[in-house]
């Protein structure tokens, strides 16, 4: 998949940005706080009707002086190039179009642009956060797979609905136990659909991620990912109806994919507590390469790939291990952003790869660098 | 904010009167104001009384909770209907629907609405206990339940499968191709018909893909 003719109006702080867009590598710098970030996160909008960096507020992503953003490109798909529009104005609720027709359900555009972004607060994230390490997962699979977001979706308000006759319910009640009973049943298929598809592609990762931890970090530790859940799928509705005296006393569900979690090992021993920083940069890195990898072959063509910033928290030899890699394995359009130019010039001048182009960020436009 | 506009009080009160109604907004309200004002009295008085005559004179019907001009419904009275046969849907605007196919011949249960603990709608602000009481109290062979194919109304439809299994011979429910509930007004009514032909037995319930749930 690859995309040009990119045309974003009022998205964040960007008024109106005309790119005719690359094959390769694109590779801008510019200061903080001249919209960089925001370049990437309309190219994973494009992808997702998301915002990366801002999810929860739809309209944060309009500009503060307009009612309304657009994001214009056109998509090569089967042989030829397809037109596409975003369009989200205040109060509305937000429009795809393909040729001129918007997309009915949201479902069927998702997962057209594959997409993978890696952002400086990755790592803290990640390392911090059991639901956003739960969230990588989730979107990399509901990028890959409609039903798992269907699945996904069924089973996050079925949840909701759970928990708020949890907080509802006085006391524990005849009517109460049957509705938890048609909660139960319905959460139960899927439990277990979400269950397996998040453990087979978590399994799946591992060879990627040992194999581009090694070439980032070029150590010889060992990584490892495991799927962690307390769930016994087969024994999920005994669980669940053993749990409903302690479910009501908290008020919330105790048992379920829900409280899911990666476990990662370097050498065997956990990370938290044994990885050092470096090491941390290391699989993050690797981790995301890995779901960049496994997507491909997933959908069948090249996701974008965004980097937000991350250089200035790397070292030289981490950022040309990953530089290596982004030229000689086989990605699609790649955008990174950097604030030091000088780092942009030397990369340039020792890569100087024929599918490398740099740009300048100024308020309002993106001009090209010449090598 | 706007109490100086108009320099009546009186037209000023219409106006928010008639824009308290849904889909009107500020402008129609005025326009209609302004429309009535130039008509002669009586032609408010009509519309006036038949809304008031509507409003205060309808009934729920004492059975199915179907809106009535007395107390029990035109189609709970129609002694030509299979009263063995009970279709539960959320609103009577689904009545509406079924029956402008023609095709459906028993008599129905309006629930009111879909458990959904989330909007503090629970069984007990549902027609429930009265739905049970009616399959006590007649004879009634088989129970259609007819809601939206969402998490709600899965919910519901599981829940009062199992209330009712004890006391009907049949509990069935129709099959999930059609959006029900709010959008089965805007079905049309072939595919209506059709999907009360093909009903299943709940048994199957589970068996079957669900339609999609966009938050
Ligand atoms: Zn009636």
């Amino acid at each position: 998949m690859r995309i040009k003719d990119l045309h974003i109006r009022f998205y964040k702080n960007l008024k109106d940005i005309r790119w005719p867009l690359a094959e390769g590598i694109h590779y801008i710098t510019g200061p903080n706080g001249i919209g960089k970030t925001n370049l990437l996160d309309s190219l994973y909008f494009l992808a997702t009707g998301k915002s990366y960096f801002t999810p929860k507020s739809l309209y944060d992503v309009i500009h503060y002086d307009s009612d309304f953003m657009r994001i214009q490109w056109q998509s090569y798909f089967e042989a030829q190039w397809v037109p596409f529009v975003i369009k989200l104005t205040r109060g509305q609720s937000l429009s795809i179009e393909r040729y001129g027709k918007p997309f009915e359900r949201r479902v069927d555009y998702v997962g057209m642009h594959p997409v993978v972004l890696i952002a400086p607060d990755d790592i803290y994230n990640f390392k911090h956060s059991a639901s956003e390490r739960r969230r990588w997962i989730d979107a990399a699979l509901s990028m890959m797979d409609v039903e798992y977001l269907t699945k996904l979706r069924q089973h996050n308000r079925l949840l909701r609905q759970r928990n708020a006759l949890l907080r509802r319910a006085e006391h524990a009640s005849e009517e109460v136990y049957r509705l938890l009973d048609a909660y139960d049943m319905q959460l139960w298929p899927l439990v277990r659909y979400l269950y397996q598809q998040r453990q087979r592609y978590l399994h799946a990762l591992i060879p990627h991620i040992q194999s581009y931890y090694r070439r980032i970090s070029s150590q010889a530790e060992r990584v490892e990912v495991h799927y962690q859940s307390e769930v016994a799928v087969d024994d999920y509705l005994l669980n669940m109806s053993q749990r409903r005296e302690e479910d009501l006393r908290f008020q919330r569900t105790s048992y379920g994919i829900h409280r899911d979690d990666i476990y990662c090992t370097i050498d065997s021993r956990p990370m938290k507590g044994h990885a050092s920083q470096g090491q941390w940069k290391s699989f993050i890195l690797a981790f995301k390469m890995a779901q960049y990898r496994y997507m491909a072959h997933s959908v069948g063509h090249l996701p974008l790939l965004l980097i937000d910033d991350i250089f200035a928290k790397l070292d030289r030899n981490r950022v040309h291990a990953l530089f290596e890699i982004l030229l000689s394995d086989s990605f699609g359009q790649v955008f990174i952003t950097d604030t030091d130019k000088e780092r942009m010039r030397e990369l340039l001048k020792d890569f100087g790869a024929s599918n490398l182009e740099g740009y300048d960020m100024t308020m309002g436009a993106l001009t090209p660098v010449a090598l | 904010m706007r109490d100086k506009m108009y320099s009546s009080e009186l037209l000023q009160r219409a106006i928010e009167a008639l824009a308290s109604l849904p889909g009107i907004g500020q402008r129609t309200a005025y326009r209609l104001a302004l429309h009535l004002l130039n008509q002669p009295p009586s032609y408010t008085e009509e519309i006036a009384s038949a809304l008031l005559n509507f409003r205060q004179k309808i009934h729920r019907c004492l059975h199915c909770h179907h809106i009535s001009d007395e107390e029990v419904c035109a189609i709970c009275r129609d002694p030509q209907r299979d009263s063995g046969t009970i279709c539960v849907v959320e609103s009577i605007r689904d009545v509406f629907s079924i029956e402008s196919t023609g095709s459906y011949r028993g008599h129905y249960h309006v629930l009111g609405g879909v458990i959904s603990p989330i909007n503090d709608v629970g069984p007990e602000d549902l027609y429930i206990e009265d739905l049970i009481k009616r399959v006590e109290g007649q004879e009634v062979r088989e129970v259609i339940l007819a809601l939206s194919a969402t998490i709600e109304g899965d919910t519901t439809m599981q829940y009062l499968a199992r209330l009712l299994r004890p006391h009907v011979e049949r509990v069935s429910f129709i099959s999930r191709g059609v959006a029900f509930g709010g959008e089965l007004e805007y079905a049309d009514e072939w595919t209506i018909a059709q999907a009360i032909r093909f009903r299943r037995p709940i048994e199957d319930f589970a068996l079957t893909p669900r339609a999609e749930d966009e938050e």
